[in-house]
């Protein structure tokens, strides 16, 4: 697809009280981003790093100090241009939902349609059906469980076919085990509208399975965007690296596209720079293998078991920690004595550089 | 948008006040010592502070042992005595008042101010110190308990000490009524501060020694005021943990229960009781002497009309004030909040000779006109409606308001499908309860009605003082029925925060 939908340039917004002598607090500095027409794209970020200061300059409630907006080709938001939130063709589904509590479950996802539409009917009861909500219009809000609440928000921000749907942190509020279900839904029901989206979370797993791409922003910018695979497997510094998944940083000598490390020599994924001589290695847990050894020269420290697979803490020889994933039949406990190889391709950095949370 | 009108509404609650200060003073600082220097303002200052005083700990007693009976013991009746405890602070003074002083004149003075005060102000300590009692987590006795300490001595030393900052609470709050209060001490003919100024203003030409009393008046509130401020200042939640507290058991009192009961149906037997009794039978003397109704017919009238403009004028000036607080914190809505509480604390007496002053010098046209009554009401019950619409505005979060914008909506379209729909009713509550607080009030009414407008408290007022208690009968009735409402719905709104 070549359009986008929304196209945020050198986006720049200050909050807080301009004290005397004291600058307001930026909290976007010159984001850049683009969502592809019919993508869904997440913002990902730690709390604070704005992420949701740009969702709602989109929608349009709050008013930017530089930079622009576009929403489907159309300049919503620029200097001197600052169209209404209603104007725009933005749907939004905030944090906590805020279905409308006077209302029943279908007049909150007609709200948006024009009354003619609305009377008829039909919009609502194809939205109802999307939402696998039928025979549930004439509930109300309090009345619906918590993933249902969720997927009302949803309908009622797609029913008037926005360019775009803004979701904040929108599984936030739901339990692990409905997380899932209520992801796959809501993708399912963004895909069937071919509705573009727009997604805003702190939660990295998230992130990288649900999004088509994934936007890594900290303090105010964009550091990275590209697919998950991208994201996680070619982090461009070691923040990204380190809030991306799980990581161990291990220090090593590179040379001709390896890297020696304390647990072998590894291929180098890509030469972000000219990577030789002193750098750090980003190797993954699952690109850790343990395999007990008689006299093995590291020591497995602790286990945490989740299930599906099992995270062990590993003490080498030299004394690094390290994490290592295995799988739930690996029976290794604490204490064991084991040999630690490495799998790559792993992505460096030269040595001394800096995890990136300072601006 | 907001701000303007909020920042009129705020200068228009504190207007009033600032100008009683320039009124006291413009006759030079000569007067004023000497008005305050005299041996008559320090006796009246004296009596007032005992009658506080006195009223205040009797109160404590009362509020605090009939909330530990009532939330911790087991009675016969169970939870009918909760709200029978909190029931007279429904009931006007100046009709328990006529209650008292017709059926017992020997009780007129000291003695009586302070048996009426006490039993019509002791619920200000009743309520706070039962909500405390109810959120109290018995972990903590329980606790006190197993490391070995009596029963006596955790009730001393864990309880008691759990609740002072609620008894502190409701100790100010009795004082701070005592000190504002006109229709017990003036029908009990006790010279306290309120009566003092009335028959100041009343009697004399020069008016100037009625406004100096009325600012010291206001200094001794303002003073309890922030006393209050900096104890409620150190409140702390008395749990630390999460969760809710589990009830407590309720304490079998064994022997004790029969004078447990007794005592708790005497103090209501004294409060609901002998008014009751006493306007039954003063209603049925006025029956059988063939007394006609018209007066009390003509005074209700009169108090639906002042009341009704006093709710719609005080709730609509609520509402920018309030929207402007729940919607947009910052420095300046608190500031414009708090000054809109100015009426909350001063006496209503204060507020309407003020009120007075500024209208014979200013706006001489609204002198004993029914606006000057509405202002003065709108000054004394803003902090009730803002409370009301405050509580309402939180029903519609602003973050709905976005979703119905993104969705299309002009900002109208927005206040009329959501905004207004969702804080109507509670809007609606709040002009319920400034309507009929209105209704009950009297210093102000007293003082800036019109001439020949009558309501139902200004009848009970007049009649009892000239001792025609039959005539004072039928309008105390009604407003003892009306004033039951609003005690009625806060008992079942404090139940449902508990």
């Amino acid at each position: 697809m070549t359009g986008s939908a929304v196209r945020v340039q050198g986006l720049v917004k200050s909050f807080g009280p301009p004290r005397r002598g004291a600058p307001a607090t930026p909290v976007l500095r010159s984001v850049d981003l683009d969502v592809p027409s019919g993508s869904l794209i997440a913002v990902l970020g730690p709390s604070g790093c704005g992420k949701t200061t740009l969702l709602r300059l989109v929608a349009g409630f709050e008013r930017a100090d530089a930079g622009t907006v576009e929403v489907g080709d159309r300049l919503v938001e620029g200097p001197g241009v600052h169209v209404a939130p209603e104007r725009r063709r933005v749907g939004v589904v905030p944090q906590e939902q805020a279905l409308f509590p006077h209302l029943s479950v279908a007049a909150n996802i007609g709200y948006g349609l024009p009354a003619a539409q609305r009377r008829a009917g039909r919009r609502v009861a194809e939205l109802l059906e999307l939402a696998e909500l039928g025979g549930l219009g004439e509930r109300m809000p309090h009345e619906l469980s918590g993933g249902q609440q969720q997927r009302v928000a949803v309908a009622r921000a797609l029913a008037p076919a926005p360019s775009v749907v803004l979701l904040d942190e929108p599984f936030g509020g739901l339990d692990a085990a409905l997380r899932i279900a209520i992801r796959h839904h809501v993708r399912a029901m963004l895909a069937a509208t071919g509705a573009t989206a727009l997604l805003v979370t702190h939660d990295q797993e998230e992130a990288l399975s649900v999004a088509d791409r994934v936007a890594v922003m900290r303090a105010g910018e964009v550091v990275q965007e590209g697919t998950p695979a991208e994201v996680y497997g070619r982090p461009v510094d070691l923040g990204v690296a380190t809030f991306v998944g799980e990581a161990n940083l291990l220090p090593g000598r590179a040379s001709d596209g390896f890297v020696d490390t304390a647990i072998g020599r590894l291929p180098v994924a890509i030469a972000r720079e000219r990577c030789d001589g002193e750098v750090t290695a980003v190797v993954r847990p699952e690109q850790v293998h343990v395999r007990p050894v008689e006299n093995g020269t590291a020591i497995i420290e602790d286990r945490l078991f989740f299930g599906h697979d099992a995270m062990l803490r590993v003490r080498l020889g030299d004394g690094t920690a390290l994490q290592a994933r295995v799988t739930r039949r690996a029976t290794m406990s604490p204490g064991e004595r084991v040999e630690v190889s490495g799998e790559g391709p792993v992505v460096c950095f030269p040595q001394g550089a800096s995890l990136g949370s300072d601006p | 948008m907001l701000v303007i009108p909020a920042l009129l509404v705020a200068v228009g609650a504190l207007l009033p006040v600032a100008y009683l200060g320039v009124r006291a003073t413009e006759r030079g600082f000569d007067t004023v010592a000497e008005v305050l220097f005299r041996e008559r303002t320090a006796a009246l200052l004296g009596r007032s502070t005992a009658l506080a005083v006195s009223v205040t700990v009797a109160s404590i007693v009362i509020g605090v042992g009939l909330a530990w009976l009532t939330v911790r013991c087991r009675l016969p009746g169970g939870g009918v005595w909760a709200v029978v405890a909190a029931l007279p602070l429904a009931i006007p003074t100046y009709v328990a008042g006529f209650a008292y002083i017709s059926r017992f004149p020997s009780l007129a003075g000291f003695r009586g101010a302070w048996l009426v005060l006490t039993l019509y102000s002791y619920p200000y300590v009743y309520l706070p110190v039962a909500g405390a009692l109810r959120g109290l987590d018995p972990a903590m006795e329980e606790a006190s308990r197993s490391l070995g300490v009596g029963a006596w001595r955790t009730f001393t030393g864990v309880t008691l000490r759990q609740l002072r900052p609620a008894i502190a609470a409701g100790g100010l709050l009795v004082s701070l009524y005592v000190f504002s209060d006109f229709g017990a001490v003036s029908l009990m003919r006790f010279d306290a501060f309120t009566r003092v100024i009335y028959q100041s203003y009343q009697s004399s030409f020069d008016r100037t020694p009625a406004a100096i009393l009325g600012a010291l008046l206001v200094v001794v509130t303002v003073l309890i005021v922030v006393a209050e401020g900096r104890s409620r200042g150190r409140v702390r939640y008395s749990r630390t943990g999460k969760g809710t507290a589990r009830r407590p058991a309720a304490v079998d009192l064994g022997r004790w229960r029969w004078p447990a009961t007794l005592t708790v149906t005497g103090i209501a037997a004294l409060t609901l009781g002998v008014p009751g009794v006493t306007l039954g039978i003063w209603l049925q003397r006025g029956i059988s002497t063939g007394q006609s109704f018209a007066d009390t017919g003509e005074a209700a009238l009169g108090s639906l009309t002042a009341a009704g403009l006093g709710a719609v004028v005080t709730v609509a000036a609520a509402v920018p004030v309030a929207l402007l607080a729940a919607r947009y914190r910052s420095p300046l809505a608190n500031a414009v909040e708090r000054a809109s509480y100015a009426g909350h604390a001063l006496p209503g007496l204060v507020i309407a000779l003020s009120l007075v002053f500024f209208a014979t010098r200013y706006v001489d046209v609204l002198y004993q006109r029914l606006p000057l009554l509405v202002i003065a009401y709108f000054v004394l019950f803003l902090p009730l409606a803002v409370g009301a619409v405050h509580a309402a505005a939180v029903q519609a979060p602003p973050v709905l308001d976005d979703v119905a914008r993104s969705l299309g909506s002009s900002p109208w379209r927005v206040l009329r499908t959501v905004t207004a729909p969702l804080t109507a009713p509670g809007v609606a509550a709040g002009a319920a309860l400034v309507f009929l607080t209105c209704m009950k009030e009297l210093p102000a009414t007293l003082l800036l009605r019109p001439t020949g407008f009558d309501t139902l408290a200004v009848r009970v007022w007049e009649e009892t003082g000239a001792g025609e208690y039959a005539a004072a009968a039928p309008p105390a009735a009604l407003l003892v029925l009306v004033a039951a409402i609003p005690t009625w719905l806060l008992t079942r709104h404090g139940r449902d925060l508990t």
